[in-house]
């Protein structure tokens, strides 16, 4: 009997609990903060709200569906025909393993995987600078410097630094001793390699600011106690920082894994997709911008959604798992 | 400011670890004034001797090529000032309208309640991390359909948030910190809500504001893709440099470039270096995705 007895009762509060989750209890509404504010509450939230809406519906809703009705879609002496030829397009470059479209993936992955071995060290440079090394402020500027100057600008620069005139090339041919200095961002063995090195070299300020966000927020006395206790800064870093500021890195883990990072600026300056630098994003930008083809990107496009989306899903659960979320 | 460090000797290990950071942050630095010293330096020589002495001094130091750039660099019947001025007006009005609008968009999910909320926020974390790529060639047909490109259209709609993205975080966790004392405060005493907003609400944010503004400043006045994908007749002074050097290829006066190049990164250094307090430990997240 006691059994049921405690059976029953289990039953009972999960359908209590259930009960009030579905229907909680309501706040008394009293005078001033009554009905009248509430109306007068949602019409503002409204009234703020309804443009914004109405320039999403129609800057991002639809247009997003009409990328996916063009991914099936084609033109022809400005007929437009269903078909498809554009995944079939996508496809069969994908699975045979040439074409463009397949050389830019293999770009797009070198990319990610350059990225993601890269992510720690950018750790280490916002640890530095926000335990206010000597010189920080200068440094900060410094790394952040690259944000601040136009791409045009900088890439304008770098590229006559890789020059067969330039230090990078006076260099090379001193390492290696080559009988010729090649043009790096023009040969394809090595102009992945030169972006990649321009990427790395303005690279690492664009989470600065979100970090050093992150980590002022931190209470301070967290770290004197652990001065305190003697905790050197290598644990500093990994188990009282990273930790702590997990939601803002788990944020920009996550967008790696939604990869396939907008680099198309860098790469136009810089090469304009050339010697196999094109990344998928780039290719996209090409396709539409310069080669004025609508319909082959939009399905492209939406493979991609569709690939990232249990990337992004994959990653976010692992990142929610890493470190238990802590308030403060 | 103050150097809030706390007072510890470091170990040994540390220091050499510290040393080796300040090194390789000094290597790095060294290698970004150098290179900005290239251009520079570079700015005041011929275009001849650009290229045969592309890394040595310069025989003559011509202050004339940074007047030359302000009279040769143009596009489209855009001179150099011209390039300048819609620098300014797509960047500050973008600036301006979009940080206020994106405030207030962040003030109404973070102190109020109504209906379709939740769904927004989660939707809003859904457009963040999964990025929807289909829309690229429609969207870029739709602003040259509905005559927005290359109009001053095109910049006030686009300054106008759509509510679901980054933003959205930032100010909501933002005014999510704010007391809401003062809030009910304002009711009693009879302010209306637009009241409230900009007289209390929008005050206590400023140094959000300023960072948010300040960051997006630079980046639209870096800018060149708008001009380049949407504002051909209306080039940015980035978008003027890259032009000047694509249109005349092996023509271009590469000094009188550079010349123009260092006048237009004066204003965002000089902005970026006296504001940077202001800027950096300013920006967070709140808890992250969790809101």
């Amino acid at each position: 009997m006691n059994i049921f007895k405690k059976f029953f009762n289990k039953i009972s509060w999960f359908l209590y609990d259930l009960n009030c989750k579905i229907f909680p209890a309501k706040k008394k509404e009293v005078g001033k903060f009554g009905r009248k504010k509430k109306i007068l509450d949602t019409i503002f939230v409204y009234a703020v709200l309804i443009i914004p809406l109405i320039k999403f519906l129609g800057f991002w809703l639809y247009v997003n569906i009409e990328g996916l009705v063009m991914g099936f879609q084609n033109e022809k002496d400005g007929q437009i025909y269903w078909t498809l030829s554009n995944y079939a397009t996508i496809f069969t470059q994908l699975i045979k393993g040439d074409g463009s479209v397949w050389e830019a993936y293999i770009t797009t992955v070198k990319f990610q995987i350059y990225g993601i071995v890269l992510f720690p060290v950018g750790l280490f440079y916002m640890y530095f600078i926000f335990k206010k090394m000597a010189g920080y402020n200068f440094f900060r500027l410094m790394f952040y410097l690259p944000q601040i100057i136009s791409a045009v600008v900088i890439t304008g620069i770098y590229k006559y630094l890789i020059n067969a005139d330039g230090p990078i090339g006076i260099l090379y041919q001193r390492l290696t001793g080559a009988d010729r200095i090649p043009a790096f961002l023009a040969e394809k063995e090595y102009a992945l390699t030169f972006v990649f090195i321009y990427q790395i070299w303005v690279g690492f300020a664009g989470s600065l600011l979100l970090y050093s966000g992150a980590l002022a927020r931190i209470p301070k006395e967290l770290f004197e106690q652990a001065c305190l206790d003697g905790v050197g800064w290598w644990r500093e870093l990994w188990q009282i920082c990273v930790p702590l500021i997990w939601p803002t890195l788990s944020i920009i883990i996550i967008s790696f894994a939604s990869g396939f990072l907008t680099m198309s600026g860098d790469i136009l300056l810089l090469t304009e997709g050339r010697a196999g630098t094109t990344t998928l994003s780039y290719w996209l930008f090409d396709q539409i911008k310069f080669q004025n083809s609508y319909y082959l990107p939009s399905a492209m496009g939406w493979i991609l959604t569709v690939v990232t989306f249990p990337l992004v899903m994959i990653t976010r659960k692992i990142c929610e798992n890493v470190y238990k979320d802590v308030e403060f | 400011m103050k150097k809030e460090v706390i007072d510890r000797r470091r170990s040994l290990g540390e220091r050499i670890v510290f040393g080796v950071a300040f090194a390789w942050f000094g290597i790095y630095s060294l290698s970004m004034i150098l290179a900005i010293g290239w251009a520079f330096i570079s700015s005041f020589k011929g275009n001849r001797e650009f290229f045969s002495n592309p890394f040595g001094f310069p025989e003559v130091w011509r202050f004339s090529n940074y007047v030359e750039a302000v009279k040769v660099l143009k596009y489209k019947n855009v001179g150099f000032v011209g390039m300048i001025w819609n620098s300014i007006w797509m960047t500050g009005f973008g600036v301006v309208v979009g940080t206020f609008l994106n405030a207030l968009i962040g003030y109404v999910f973070a102190r109020f309640e109504f209906p379709g909320k939740k769904l927004m926020e989660t939707f809003n974390i859904f457009i963040i991390t999964v990025p929807i790529m289909g829309g690229g060639a429609s969207g870029y047909r739709l602003q040259y359909a509905l005559g927005l490109a290359n109009t001053p259209w095109y910049i006030i709609i686009g300054a106008i948030p759509t509510i679901f993205g980054m933003g959205l975080i930032i100010w909501k966790a933002s005014f999510s910190g704010t007391s809401s004392s003062y809030m009910e405060a304002a009711t009693i005493d009879g302010a209306g809500n637009w009241t409230i907003f900009i007289k209390i609400m929008f005050p206590m944010v400023v140094p959000t504001a300023v960072a948010m503004g300040i960051t997006a400043f630079i980046a639209g006045w870096n800018d060149y893709m708008t001009t380049f994908m949407f504002m051909d007749n209306y080039p940015t002074l980035a978008a003027g440099l890259y032009f000047y050097r694509e249109e005349l290829k092996y023509a271009s006066n590469e000094p009188l470039y550079f010349a123009g190049a260092i006048i237009s990164i004066i204003p965002p250094i000089a902005i970026f270096a006296f504001t940077q307090s202001q800027v950096f430990e300013k920006i967070s997240l709140g808890g992250g995705l969790k809101g």
